[in-house]
């Protein structure tokens, strides 16, 4: 393809070199424009490629390390993983696998669609027999209701799973494979971004903190933050509407056949799933009332019929609640991850 | 060259060679003249078996080559062994019909003797698979498999269509990798494993695995003849992919020693599962 194009280019720019001889003003004229625009193109081309460099994209993209695709595996032959998990955000800072073959497969923002695209792409690398654990978070119960919502999955979320899976999936997720050249020329389709060339943000490098950075009364804050803000993306009052409102029945039936799919899709390749939630802190465990623990993760347990499935229950665990061990009320620092980490290890009898 | 028979009746090379050589960037010319004079090498040299797949694109390649052969009178079409494979993006069309005359049109042959389903890609295989059965049935194709299964695979297609199982199964398989389940299966259901990656691409802990290193000095062979000769003994028919003549006379210069039955035993332990192809990447959902 590439060398069509080039061909094509040179044959083009004959045509103009002989034409502007033939007819001098008018080919005069379309030479130049041709040459803006190609100076134009290459000059995106140059601006593309800088903002690539930028911390503002690749923060975006800090989980990638973690997925070696059809085009990396002859050169990364570290195979037979007995331990990867799916997730979102809480997942990402909260497993970290030390000692034992074992993968983080949480990207941040990452809804039950996208763990089981990540899933079917992956899976190879799990040794047979090999565990994946399959997150719920305080909200997953819920969280196909997200989709409803315009602006949250947007193709910026899209794009994150588009740099990682098949052209096959990405061509069912909205934005469709337009995702792909969006991940490629990303100044092309949003030229706003031109300004973090200019001024960057800084690397995140949140997965590295390893001790509390907030004090009692911001953490009170940060917790009031979060409720807030999953009320605001949940479309709800107050903390009662999520276990109490009917609008979010249809979406807890389809969390249900994901997380299901999920479950079976497992063990019809000889993988064991293990249903887990992530431990917060004091802070933020204190918003959750006794009624929104029990609909949100016993019974959402119970609706999925897991039969045999091992369910690791951290979400509350008093042993897991001290700020310390976390930065912000809700994602755990590096020493917290490492001590949640070898705790879910030793009960999945894996160290 | 000795031969092994399929289920069928179909007698098939003992040993394959692959052309999925990833020589892409060098010019067409070039590659066309390197794989000519590999297949007429081969060919000299006895090996007669050819492993090709529609991903490759190196059908018309192969087509090329092999009509040069014939006409030249260098091979008779009979005295040759040829398999190809339709990939996941003409399995998405469904026409298998259609796919089956596309590569016997890029051969420049009458008919092909192993066809295979490249990958058993989730919400079209089984459906394809009944159209593979059909086109085995008008002899456009000696015989049928599919490359890339497991049991599970193997079990959905006796489901749907349990008068005509793969004669032959295509897989990773190398002594790192001996998957005795799938193994078990093939035997009941008397389908030929094919090994593709059959030296496990000598990745550095093959070179260096000592038990390996210590029978290719009792033999006095190489490595990769002491895997070689493995899977002959035991009735898989290795695949190996290079154009270097050196590699190809390694490759089947095998026929001449026997390895012990406490050796091959040996060789089988070394087993830990080891999948250089992560199938999922290829086949998402698989």
């Amino acid at each position: 393809m590439k060398q069509k194009l080039k061909w094509l280019l040179i044959l083009i720019l004959v045509i103009e070199i002989i034409l502007f001889f033939v007819y001098k003003p008018f080919f005069l004229f379309v030479a130049i424009l041709f040459a803006i625009f190609l100076l134009a193109g290459m000059l995106l081309l140059v601006l593309n490629a800088l903002y690539k460099r930028t911390n503002h994209w690749k923060n975006q993209f800090i989980f990638e390390k973690n997925f070696i695709s059809n085009l990396g595996y002859r050169d990364n032959l570290s195979r037979n993983l007995d331990v990867v998990n799916l997730g979102s955000n809480p997942a990402l800072f909260g497993l970290f696998y030390e000692k034992v073959r074992g993968q983080n497969w949480a990207t941040g923002s990452q809804g039950l669609e996208m763990d089981f695209e990540i899933l079917k792409y992956f899976h190879s690398y799990v040794r047979d027999g090999g565990i994946v654990l399959l997150p719920i978070m305080p909200f997953t119960a819920i969280s196909q209701y997200i989709k409803t919502k315009k602006g949250y999955w947007n193709d910026s979320y899209y794009i994150k799973f588009a740099k990682i899976l098949d052209a096959s999936q990405v061509r069912n997720m909205p934005g469709g494979i337009n995702l792909r050249r969006m991940s490629k020329y990303p100044l092309v389709y949003n030229p706003k971004l031109l300004r973090y060339i200019l001024v960057d943000v800084p690397r995140d490098c949140r997965l590295e903190i390893t001790e509390q950075t907030m004090s009692a009364v911001e953490l009170e804050q940060d917790a009031g933050m979060w409720i807030n803000g999953w009320k605001k993306e949940f479309d709800a009052v107050s903390i009662k509407d999520f276990t109490h409102d009917q609008k979010y029945l249809p979406y807890r039936k389809e969390a249900v056949d994901i997380v299901r799919s999920m479950i079976e899709y497992c063990e019809s390749r000889n993988l064991k799933p293990v249903l887990i939630t992530i431990p917060m802190s004091r802070y933020l465990a204190d918003k959750f009332d006794a009624d929104f623990r029990r609909s949100m993760i016993d019974d959402f347990v119970k609706e999925l019929g897991i039969g045999g499935v091992e369910f690791l229950d951290y979400m509350f665990d008093p042993g897991f609640d001290d700020p310390a061990l976390y930065n912000g009320s809700f994602f755990l620092n590096l020493k917290g991850r490492k001590l949640f980490s070898s705790q879910v290890m030793k009960d999945l009898q894996l160290q | 060259m000795e031969k092994v028979v399929l289920r069928n009746g179909v007698e098939m090379p003992a040993v394959i060679m692959g052309t999925s050589v990833d020589d892409r960037k060098g010019s067409r010319k070039k590659l066309i003249r390197n794989m000519s004079e590999a297949v007429c090498f081969a060919v000299q040299h006895g090996l007669v078996g050819f492993d090709t797949s529609r991903d490759y694109s190196n059908e018309d390649i192969l087509g090329k080559v092999f009509s040069g052969l014939i006409r030249s009178g260098d091979i008779k079409r009979e005295d040759v062994f040829i398999t190809t494979k339709v990939g996941n993006g003409q399995q998405r069309k469904k026409n298998m019909a259609e796919q089956i005359d596309i590569s016997l049109r890029s051969l420049k042959l009458d008919y092909i003797d192993l066809w295979l389903l490249h990958w058993p890609l989730p919400d079209y295989y089984l459906e394809n698979w009944s159209q593979v059965c059909e086109i085995y049935r008008t002899g456009k194709v000696r015989a049928i498999g599919i490359a890339n299964c497991r049991e599970r695979h193997i079990e959905a297609l006796e489901k749907s269509c349990p008068e005509c199982l793969p004669h032959v199964v295509q897989i990773e398989y190398h002594p790192f990798r001996t998957v005795p389940a799938m193994r078990e299966l093939c035997r009941e259901k008397q389908i030929r494993i094919e090994a593709y990656s059959a030296n496990c691409v000598m990745l550095p802990f093959v070179r260096e695995n000592e038990v390996l290193g210590r029978l290719a000095e009792k033999y006095g062979k190489t490595i990769t003849q002491i895997m070689m000769r493995w899977h002959v003994q035991q009735g898989t028919v290795p695949i190996f992919s290079s154009l270097n003549r050196d590699h190809i006379l390694e490759n089947i210069d095998i026929f001449d020693f026997e390895i012990e039955d406490e050796d091959m035993e040996e060789i089988f332990r070394l087993n830990c599962d080891y999948k250089f192809h992560p199938e999922s990447l290829n086949c998402p959902g698989y």
